[in-house]
Parts: structure tokens; sequence; C-alpha cells
């Protein structure tokens, strides 16, 4: 075999070692980067061909479309702005093969040879680019050693894959593990709002209790004192209601959670006469607390009487509860525009912050001012006010300032529409 | 105890719920007990530090403004009120929430048994 062609087999054989050193070593890989690789063949090829430029692009399974991960020969010009274009767009339309085209080199604008490769079997998963200035280039030998760098490309392709798709899944399952955890702080703050609602429940259902059965306890020691007995027989009807006025509160709370309404039966009533009654049974409960102002004449329309003597109950409670302890809550009932009651419960004491106000009408939500002071409650009552209210068309608000206490304020339409369906 | 022989001793009821302050005001009177309420913790502790000093104190646990617990934890951190007896009556009383008291009743309360249960304690101190 003459010497040239001695060398030149000789020579290929060391660059398909070589591509193969480069290209298919695993267990190096996990120490470098799919760039590195790249950029390691590029090189490679560049120098034992004697290349002008050399770009290994590789399609991004997820991004579906190909970036340069290797390159060698290619410097920041203008003209290889232009140049890339150009091969971008190429590899955009497929025109990529099958004999090497002719492009303005990026260095000098003069005539280069640009052939492109298949990664792999064909150009799905990739290109390699090359280019010489030779217009016979690639010779066959050429031919041979790129098809050769570019099935070790598609082995450098697959893992490039292959590690995009472990960031995928290594993402995906951070993503999942975070999604999971929410559940199950989720999960964990419902369970504490049911714990901390049945702790509340069992006490406040044996407190009107409790009042019940002293005072039928007292009306033993106390039978010769009609007034004393009357007061007392009065009491325990009162907590009876109250307990029953509990447990009803707690059907609705349910019915709201099921996403019904709460039933209304509208009756003919006088609002002015309603409250003053309602207030005077609460003075029974908590004792000379209220002042009652009336700024209108009368107030004559038609609402669910047992009702609306619940969302003046609860809204007077609550006003009780946390409220400054001894200082006088204001009820105040006035006309709104022309065919509106406007209904307000006024309490001295800490203002509820903002973003408390915003979720204290939601199920279950207690403000954090209501949690630390000590007194349970339900979380169901502010959530039944405005479910009672809106079943006749109204609406409930709060305003809250430091040094202004807190306001709540119905209002309702005087002839209350039936919207609980 | 009779009345008569109850008549020196001062009771503080600590109780939020209006019904059951008063009912238990109204049986200890009966009883002859001088009786002081406080609807918070907070109120009671301002009562017991005055004269005259509560033999007894029958205590509610869940209340606004300042708890029983937080009362009685007070209370036995003050060397001068610390030897006054708090007897606990709610509706979650135990053991634990009721450390540091001499007893404690659960709610829905027996007036019988509680006014004996009094009885039998101021009587020891006479």
């Amino acid at each position: 075999m003459p010497t040239a062609q001695n060398d030149e087999l000789l020579r290929l054989q060391r660059l398909t070692r070589d591509i193969k050193v480069v290209t298919s070593l695993p267990s190096i890989w996990v120490h470098y980067t799919v760039d590195q690789i790249a950029n390691s063949l590029a090189e490679t090829l560049h120098q034992n061909l004697n290349l002008e430029f050399t770009c290994v692009y590789l399609t991004s399974s997820h991004e579906n479309s190909m970036k340069a991960y290797g390159t060698s020969g290619l410097v920041q010009t203008e003209r290889l702005t232009h140049f890339s274009a150009i091969v971008d767009a190429s590899l955009e339309s497929g025109e990529l093969g099958p004999g090497p085209r002719t492009l303005p080199s990026p260095l000098d604008g003069r005539e280069i040879s640009v052939f492109f490769t298949p990664i792999g079997n064909n150009f799905k998963n990739g290109a390699l680019m090359t280019s010489a200035s030779r217009p016979d280039f690639p010779s066959d030998s050429e031919r041979l050693i790129l098809d050769i760098a570019s099935s070790q490309s598609n082995v450098v392709a697959e893992y490039k894959w292959a590690q995009h798709e472990a960031i995928h899944a290594q993402g995906l399952a951070e993503e999942n593990s975070l999604r999971l955890a929410n559940i199950v702080l989720q999960l964990e703050s419902e369970k504490e709002l049911r714990e901390r609602f049945v702790s509340a429940l069992t006490h406040d259902l044996r407190t009107p209790l409790t009042a019940a059965k002293m005072s039928a306890q007292l009306l033993s020691r106390k039978a010769d004192d009609p007034k004393m007995v009357q007061m007392l027989a009065i009491r325990i009807a009162k907590n009876m209601d109250r307990s029953d006025h509990m447990i009803q509160d707690l059907l609705d709370a349910n019915r709201i959670k099921a996403g019904e309404g709460i039933p209304i039966h509208l009756q003919a009533c006088n609002f002015v006469g309603l409250i003053r009654e309602s207030i005077s049974l609460l003075e029974q409960l908590y004792g000379q607390r209220f002042v009652l102002r009336v700024a209108c004449e009368d107030a004559v329309g038609s609402c669910d009487i047992g009702a609306m003597e619940r969302v003046i109950e609860n809204l007077a409670s609550n006003a009780v509860k946390y409220g400054t302890p001894g200082t006088p809550i204001t009820v105040q009932v006035a006309r709104h525009q022309e065919n509106w009651i406007q209904l307000s419960v006024h309490n001295e004491g800490s203002p509820i912050p903002p973003e408390d106000q915003e979720t204290l009408f939601s199920q279950f939500r207690r403000t954090v001012s209501a949690d630390s002071s000590g007194k349970k409650g339900w979380g169901i009552g502010l959530n039944l006010v405005r479910g009672i209210t809106e079943a006749h068309g109204g609406n409930v608000s709060v305003e809250s300032i430091p040094g202004n206490g807190t306001l709540f304020t119905v209002q309702l339409p005087l002839n209350g529409k039936d919207l609980s369906s | 105890m009779t009345p008569s022989s109850a008549k020196s001793k001062t009771i503080l009821v600590v109780e939020d719920d209006f019904s059951i302050r008063e009912s238990l005001k109204i049986a200890l009177e009966l009883e002859g007990y001088k009786v002081i309420t406080a609807e918070n913790g907070k109120i009671a502790l301002e009562l017991i530090k005055q004269e005259p000093k509560p033999c007894l104190v029958l205590l509610d646990m869940m209340m606004p403004m300042m708890s029983g617990r937080e009362f009685l934890d007070q209370v036995l951190a003050d060397s001068v009120l610390a030897p006054i007896p708090v007897f606990v009556v709610s509706a979650v009383a135990d053991q634990q929430k009721s450390e540091g008291a001499i007893g404690f009743m659960k709610k829905p309360a027996d007036l019988d048994l509680l006014l004996k249960f009094v009885a039998q304690h101021t009587s020891r101190l006479a």
C-alpha cells in the first residue's frame, strides 16, 4: 500500500478512535456537561479534518427545536450572525441534505462548503454541521468519519435527553412533593379547625345547659319568692332556646357548606319591634349592656323573623364576647334609602385587623385576635349572619378602626326577597 | 354550713356567662356568703388584690380578655395571692388544665354538689 494511503488510513483510524474516546465514555459524562462533550467532538473534528467551522446541534425533546451545544472555529462577528441565521433557517425548514451547500463564510464572506450530517438516523435528533473552504468537501473518507461522529453524537444526544428528562423528572418530583406538602398542610389546618370547632361546640353547648340547670336547682331554694321564680323560669326557657339556636346554627352551617342556601320563610314584621324584642331577650342572657337607638318611626316589611333574631343574636353575642367588658354595646336601627332597613351593632375594644376582616364571614374562620382572646367560638356565627342576610337579598359589612371599635352593619330590603333557593 | 356561719366569708365568682354568674351569686348569697363577681380573668385579678381577700375563688376557664388558666398562673406566681384557694368550674375542666387549683367540677355543674363543696371547704377555714 502506498505510504500516502497508509498515512491517510492511520489518520482516519486515529480520528475514529479520538471521536469514540470523546463521545463513548459514559462514566466520564457524569462529570461533564453536554456542552463540554459536544465542544470536544467539534474540536476533534475541526482539527483533524482541517475544517473552517464545526457545530453540534441537538434537538431538545421538550422544546422541539435545535440548539448549538458544541462549536469550533466560530467567532462572534456580524457575518456569523448572518451565517447563523441561514443555518438556523435551514435547520428549521429541514433543508439540510443530502449534499453540501455553498454559503458565505462568516469570517471573510468567501464561499465555503457547508455540510450537514444527521445525528442518529435522521435530522430529527440533531445535526452535525461541518464546513471547509475546499469545493470537494466532504470527501468519501471524510463522509465516513462524519458518519461515525454523527452516530457517536447520537449517544451524546440521547445522554442529553436523558439528562434533560432527569432534570425534568426531578422538577416534577419537587413540584409533586411541594404539592403533597401543601395538601398535608391544608389537611392539618382543616383538622385543627375541626378540633377547635368541636371543642368550642362542646363548651358553648354546655354553657346554656349549665345556666338552665343551675336556674332549675335555684327554683326550689327560692320557691317563696314569686318574682325570683318567674325570673328563673324565664332564664331556663331562654337558655333552652339558646341551645336550640346553637343546634339550628350547626345545621344551617352544614347547609351552607354543602352549597345549599338557608331556607327562609317570609312573614310580615315590624323591624323596630323585632329588634327591641331581641335586645330585651339578650339582656336576660348578657345583662344591661345594650343601648338601643331607633332612628326611624317604623319599619314595616317582611322577613324570616326567627332567622333575623339569629342575625341579631349572633352580632350581639359577638359584641359581648370581643368587646371591652363593661362597655356599652350600641344597636341602631334606621331606614336606608327608600325601601331598605339598616341594622348596626357596635362594640368598643380592640379592632379587627384588616387582613382578618376579609375572612371574617367565612366558615370556621376566626380572627387571630379572636383566637388569642381565650374566648372559644365555633367560627360559624358570622358565616350564618351573611348566609341569612344574603338569603333575604341583603348584605353585611364590617368596619373596625383603632379607637373607634367595631361596627357590623346589615342592610336588608324592607320586603325581603326569598333568595334561599 | 348555715347562712349565719358563712356570713363573713367572701367568695369570688369568675364566670363570663351572665346567667351562670348570676345563678351562682344568688345561690351563694342564699347560703350567707358575700359574693363578688368578675366576667373575665383580668377583672378578677384586680378584685382579688383588693381587701377583704376572698376565702375561695370559683373559676371558669374559657373567658375573653384573660382566660381562667392565665388568671390562675398569675395568682400562683404572686406570694400574697397564692394561698387563696381556687376551684375550677368549667366545661373543659380536667386535672391537667386545673393544675394549681384545689379541685375542679365539669359543667353542667350540679349546684347542690358545688354548694356542698363550698360549705365543706369554707367550714374548714372557720
